[in-house]
């Protein structure tokens, strides 16, 4: 039987509020650069309390990272493996930072947001208070996008736009991340350029390790600026 | 009533009133900026980028004080005016380093946004400080980056007055960076970077630039000092520069690359040694274990770069590298010799 489990991104409580964490003490007199330098919101804090995201700001843009961290222990999990470009920072350019949590704290989706489209979809899996698996999930997506959708695929380049307007986890017989957006291959609507327009629901089952179950809704198509639905 | 009896009823009053207030004070969340090394003191403010920064005595918390505050030319926010002001009404970060033996705590400050403009003093522990009540007053003459100027302007010929000469809307780049405690004390590392004459447009090219010019404040002798090491790393002819020298231990410093390889050349040799003396069970569990290692050796050089604070992050993340391969060599030899001794 599938059992829905409610949305655990924590944005309800306190959007922007901060809570303090201290870094591992490794200079003994020196500044704690991850208090000073790194902000841990509260709504990127596990369901459970446990976990968090930590981003830095323009003072480390040079060394950038963001990092998955242990919010009462001084202890840190793991870099989370974003490319360089895909590292959120304070003041990123058209930047952003969106955190999901499964609802037992057992999954993250990390979304590193960017102009057009997010940057990347960083999945991370934790068992026994470890990070077991880092997927980023972006270029599966888009794929799994294609694979449904031939007639954006086609059009022979990626998706220009990428509205991530939903994230929700499900438990059936695994634990499944499901994802929905609006999909533009040209959202500023040239009339010289065919463009193709649809909404996209899917769902990566995280012990499959695959999308499954990739739907697409209300497409739109048109070709040399004449409209065909 | 007497005078003195008066004088003596003003000062219990007066104490009376300064603990209400620090109980008060004590009520609001606060934070940590630095520990002292041994642990005898903690430096604090309300929050990050706010002044003052209080010493708290691990002895005696409830007996907090302000650090003596500093004066500098500032641009006021929503101004372009530099103005004299003073580190207790500008709103900035204070990051706060304290030298291993606890007596000397250098304060570096941010005016200006992407580090282009940052100042930098220095604190002696007082005569008069106890180990419950350590107490800190500004060393030398003046600032510690004015006086460093000054010098490098004296040795590379530069005249003072075409550093940090600002823009129209007072914005200027002249700064300090901290690089290093020497591991004795003895030395801070510091460097200077800032562009010589004026911009011909705001934002613009310098006509000159100069740094990073690196340089040690001595301790021992109060002066400053630039060893070969040092000369060499600000005319870029050596590696990236992460450790002060101890007094009495100069020598060129071993790229941390380097020490990185030498490292892992070691513990390739010890894990393969080790790996011979296992049964095939222990043998699959050395080889996980391991793994596992590699992950959090990388991690731990993240973390390190990070809380050194150093101008170079890539020689110090493998500076981290070699930090934790030297250790787990330690380790793994050690597990050799239990071995053996079995």
């Amino acid at each position: 039987m599938a059992v829905c489990l409610p949305t655990a991104r924590a944005q309800e409580a306190g959007e922007d509020e901060e809570v303090p964490f201290h870094g591992p003490d490794v200079h003994p007199g020196y500044p704690d650069a991850f208090l000073v330098s790194y902000t841990l919101r509260k709504n990127t804090v596990s369901p459970d309390g446990k976990y968090g995201v930590i981003f830095p700001d323009r003072t480390r843009m040079d060394d950038a990272t963001d990092f998955l961290v242990v919010v009462k222990e001084s202890r840190i999990l793991g870099v989370i493996e974003f490319g360089s470009e895909d590292t959120y920072f304070v003041g990123k350019n058209h930047g952003g930072l969106n955190v999901y949590w499964a609802p037992n704290s057992s999954a993250v989706l990390v979304v590193s947001e960017g102009k057009w489209t997010p940057r990347e979809l960083m999945l991370i899996e934790l068992k026994d208070g470890r990070i077991v698996r880092q997927t980023p999930l972006f270029a599966p997506w888009e794929k799994a996008i294609h694979a449904a959708a031939p007639k954006a695929a086609e059009l022979g380049r990626a998706m220009v736009e990428l509205d991530l307007n939903g994230v929700s986890w499900k438990m059936e017989k695994s634990l499944l991340l499901q994802l929905k957006c609006d999909v533009s291959t040209n959202p500023k609507g040239f009339s010289d350029q065919s463009s193709w327009s649809g909404s996209v629901v899917g769902a990566w089952d995280i012990a499959r390790h695959e999308f499954t179950q990739v739907k697409v809704k209300q497409t739109s198509f048109s070709k040399g600026g004449k409209g065909e639905r | 009533m007497k005078l003195t009896h008066r004088i003596l009823l003003a000062l219990l009053l007066a104490n009376l009133w300064s603990s209400n207030e620090s109980q008060a004070e004590d009520k609001e969340p606060l934070i940590s900026l630095a520990t002292a090394p041994g642990g005898s003191f903690e430096l604090i403010c309300k929050q990050i980028g706010a002044s003052p920064v209080w010493l708290v005595p691990k002895a005696a918390p409830n007996h907090r004080t302000a650090l003596p505050p500093v004066r500098f030319q500032a641009v006021s926010e929503g101004t372009t005016q530099l103005r004299e002001t003073s580190s207790d009404e500008f709103e900035g970060l204070q990051l706060t380093f304290i030298s291993p033996d606890e007596n000397w705590i250098y304060v570096q400050m941010t005016l200006e946004e992407e580090e282009s403009y940052a100042v930098g003093w220095l604190y002696q522990k007082a005569e008069s400080s106890t180990p419950q009540e350590p107490r800190y007053e500004l060393s030398g003459e003046g600032r510690l980056d004015t006086l460093a100027w000054r010098l490098l302007c004296k040795e590379e010929h530069i005249p003072e007055k075409e550093i940090g000469v600002p823009d129209q809307f007072g914005h200027k780049r002249m700064s300090i960076a901290f690089a290093a405690w020497g591991p004795d004390s003895g030395r801070l590392l510091f460097s200077l970077s800032g562009g010589i004459g004026a911009r011909k447009e705001p934002m613009g090219e310098f006509p000159r630039s100069v740094g990073p010019w690196f340089c040690y404040f001595n301790t021992k002798t109060k002066t400053f000092e630039r060893t070969e090491r040092l000369r060499a790393a600000s005319a870029g002819k050596s590696g990236e520069l992460l450790t002060a020298e101890s007094i009495g231990q100069e020598g060129p410093e071993i790229p941390a690359e380097q020490r990185f390889k030498k490292a892992d050349a070691a513990l390739n040799s010890v894990y393969a040694a080790l790996l011979k003396t296992l049964a095939p069970e222990a043998n699959a569990r050395l080889r996980q274990e391991q793994r596992e290692w590699l992950k959090e050796r990388d991690l731990f050089a993240v973390i390190h770069a990070n809380q050194s604070w150093s101008q170079f992050p890539g020689a110090s993340n493998a500076e981290g590298r070699a930090i934790a391969t030297e250790r787990r060599v330690a380790e793994l030899q050690s597990r050799i010799g239990a071995s053996g001794a079995h």
